[in-house]
């Protein structure tokens, strides 16, 4: 009787609970970094995906069941851009972790999405997400309120340390706001000025640049372009005399090369993901290299 | 009556979404509001040609001549009930009629260590048997499978699941079911219990391993309602049989770019059924009695498949099978296939699939195409 209870108090033993410091996985490399800056050396902080993988196509891993049956806090992008991390967390049967649990935080609650669609949202117009744009990482000033979100979570989760995480958040907001200065200085001169892009994921760091859009290779979202679209792009940027065009880090190169050929236009590789590009490591870093090399190309 | 009720209640439900949609007001974030469950409709057409009879597989509904037939759709409502236990419920609508495929609770987090479905289930016994054929990587179901099951091995009851404390992913999932009968070889309401042990392996940043080992023990008819070897006719005797079977699988995936992966998956069963009672075994005078013996039989069916994804919207495969059957007359076949998957989204596609059985020297081509509508989300495969 005494090994049978035994073995069952080992069963229900969660892992962390030899862990000193707080288990966090995130399902976005972008989110994991401001997380690792806010919640520095008191956590073990993962991304589930990393920034080579195009989030709506991750395919969902038993060996990531793992890390989230072993979380503190589970954070997710929202909005039905991670619908792939929903099976790892029910897998994992960590309860804290669950919908409406003590560690679950979906980040997308604050931001100020755009693009949220009005009437029937179906496949006719493309694969949309029917409650907004959910890239909403990509604008700078967004980092901020998912830097908020973090602290206010991490805060609850860990009282005790709360300073501390104030401290670094204050610290990461500084920096933040640093770079924001030195990209807005940046991107000054190119204000109004027309890009072309391969799909609307851009929209938010398009809009913080103040740029305006010709068009997308893809003129219904996740639907491959016809040679219509194409020609109809290519029609419109000529008019428009559109010099670039933004390229995420793992897009079939055909179309927008295409285009460029036709257009003189320049390709812009950018990444949209820590990670994704050599020279991407942190948040800080994506934006000091997509604002560079967009702004190089439009000079 | 069953048929005109869900009939009329999934209509209810359709147009509950569509209205709710056209009101629905512009909110921002996952904030937005909607207190309906996940709907979706998934269809399953298929149709092809083949030179034996009956498809050779029953998957196509005329072989005689090229035909398509909308061989099945799925309704799928899903949603929470309670924090933390969710409801499944998948409605099949085929040439036979309406069928509950599914209808389970699922308790997501016991005790913080354990999950527990009950209801009605496809059992958790190898790799595909718990997959909805239309996100299998092929159309029609591996012989071992379809001989061994028929459709899938479905259950009534409870199942269990529990990942050990371990660094690495290791699943047991255990059941305990009255067996639905889904062809002749189980039957209906005998006690069937499943155990299926998996374990996961992250082989480096871009590839997995999965290996899998699973039992079931339940029971099955004696004769199948014909003949046995020797031609004597048999009453068919219900769940008198001792059925066990054992498999073990296998799943290689590798992903070589964003959107492309190899994958590689094999499954082996082996079927061992104790036929209640005696067959006679070799009659010789008419009036006389042979010699009455007891039959066990002892089955084996494996399969082998090899598919690459080049991107989001292109898949090629092969799979090879061979399988005994799981009658008293030992048959043995094997099956050389091929596929190719053009996908239009995630969940719509058309496939073509070429198959070869040796032993008959029939050829067959596959003609599928499923479209997917709705939130349809699947379980961790």
């Amino acid at each position: 009787m005494k090994k049978i209870m035994l073995l069952v108090a080992v069963m229900l033993m969660p892992l962390t609970l030899f862990a000193g410091k707080m288990n966090i996985v995130c399902s976005d490399p972008n989110i994991a970094d401001i997380m690792k800056n806010i919640a520095g050396d008191k956590a073990n902080v993962e991304s589930l995906m990393n920034g080579m993988q195009d989030p709506h196509s991750v395919e969902p891993r038993p060996s990531m069941v793992v890390k989230v049956r072993n979380a503190d806090l589970m954070v997710v992008i929202g909005m039905d851009l991670d619908m792939w991390a929903n099976s790892i967390i029910e897998a994992s049967k960590n309860s804290h972790v669950m919908k409406g649990g003590d560690g679950y935080l979906d980040i997308s609650k604050k931001i100020p999405v755009i693009e949220i669609p009005q009437g029937k949202v179906d496949a006719s117009i493309g694969d949309v997400h029917i409650y907004g744009n959910p890239h909403y990482h990509m604008d700078p000033n967004n980092g901020k309120i998912i830097a908020k979100e973090i602290l206010d979570k991490l805060s609850e989760k860990d009282p005790d340390n709360a300073d501390y995480y104030k401290a670094n958040y204050d610290a990461f907001i500084e920096k933040l706001d640093k770079g924001i200065a030195k990209w807005s200085e940046e991107l000054k001169p190119f204000k109004g000025v027309k890009i072309a892009a391969t799909h609307d994921c851009w929209d938010y760091f398009i809009n913080y640049c103040g740029f305006d859009v010709s068009g997308y290779i893809e003129s219904k979202p996740a639907i491959p372009p016809s040679p219509g679209d194409i020609e109809r792009l290519i029609k419109k940027m000529k008019e428009d005399g559109t010099k670039i065009i933004l390229v995420d880090q793992f897009y079939d190169m055909s179309a927008p090369e295409k285009v460029a050929k036709e257009t003189g236009a320049k390709i812009v590789l950018i990444s949209m993901a820590v990670g994704g590009l050599k020279g991407t490591d942190t948040y800080m870093d994506l934006f000091n290299y997509d604002v560079d090399t967009v702004v190089n190309a439009l000079k | 009556m069953k048929k005109t009720i869900l009939f009329a209640l999934l209509l209810c439900l359709f147009s509950t979404v569509i209205f709710a949609e056209e009101s629905q007001p512009a909110s921002a974030g996952t904030a937005g509001a909607t207190a309906l469950p996940d709907i979706s409709l998934v269809g399953n057409i298929l149709g092809g040609i083949a030179q034996q009879p009956d498809g050779p597989y029953g998957v196509i509904p005329n072989a005689d001549r090229l035909s398509l037939g909308t061989s099945e759709v799925e309704a799928v409502i899903a949603g929470y009930i309670y924090p933390q236990a969710s409801v499944s419920t998948v409605l099949s609508f085929d040439s036979s009629g309406v069928n509950i495929e599914e209808a389970f609770v699922n308790f997501l987090s016991v005790l913080n260590s354990f999950s527990l479905k009950v209801g009605k289930m496809k059992v958790e016994f190898g790799k595909i048997n718990i997959l909805h054929s239309h996100v299998w990587p092929y159309t029609d179901a591996p012989l071992v499978i379809q001989n061994f099951f028929g459709d899938s091995l479905t259950g009534e009851g409870a199942s269990l699941g529990y990942i050990l404390p371990l660094p690495v992913f290791v699943k047991s999932e255990t059941g305990v079911y009255d067996a639905v009968d889904t062809n002749d070889e189980f039957v209906l309401n005998q006690e069937m219990f499943t155990e299926r042990l998996s374990a996961s392996f992250a082989l480096n940043d871009i590839s997995e391993l999965e290996l899998g080992a699973s039992g079931v023990l339940t029971k099955g008819p004696y004769g199948l309602g014909s003949n046995d070897i020797f031609g004597n006719s048999e009453e068919l005797q219900i769940g008198q049989d001792d059925v066990r079977m054992a498999g073990a699988d296998l799943t290689l995936k590798i992903w070589t770019g964003t959107y492309s992966k190899f994958m590689l998956q094999s499954e082996a069963i082996y079927l061992k059924r104790d036929i209640a009672g005696t067959i006679e075994q070799n009659p010789s005078d008419i009036g006389s009695l042979g010699e009455e013996k007891a039959v066990s039989l002892d089955r084996w069916g494996s399969y082998a498949y090899a598919g690459y994804s080049f991107n989001k919207y292109f898949d090629l495969g092969a799979r090879y099978d061979w399988a005994e059957n799981a009658d008293i007359q030992i048959n043995k076949l094997s099956k050389i296939s091929a596929m190719v998957t053009e996908r239009l989204t995630e969940g719509t596609f058309f496939r073509e699939e070429y198959g070869y059985v040796p032993e008959e020297k029939s050829n067959e081509v596959m003609l599928q195409m499923v479209f997917g509508i709705g939130p349809h989300t699947h379980p961790l495969q």
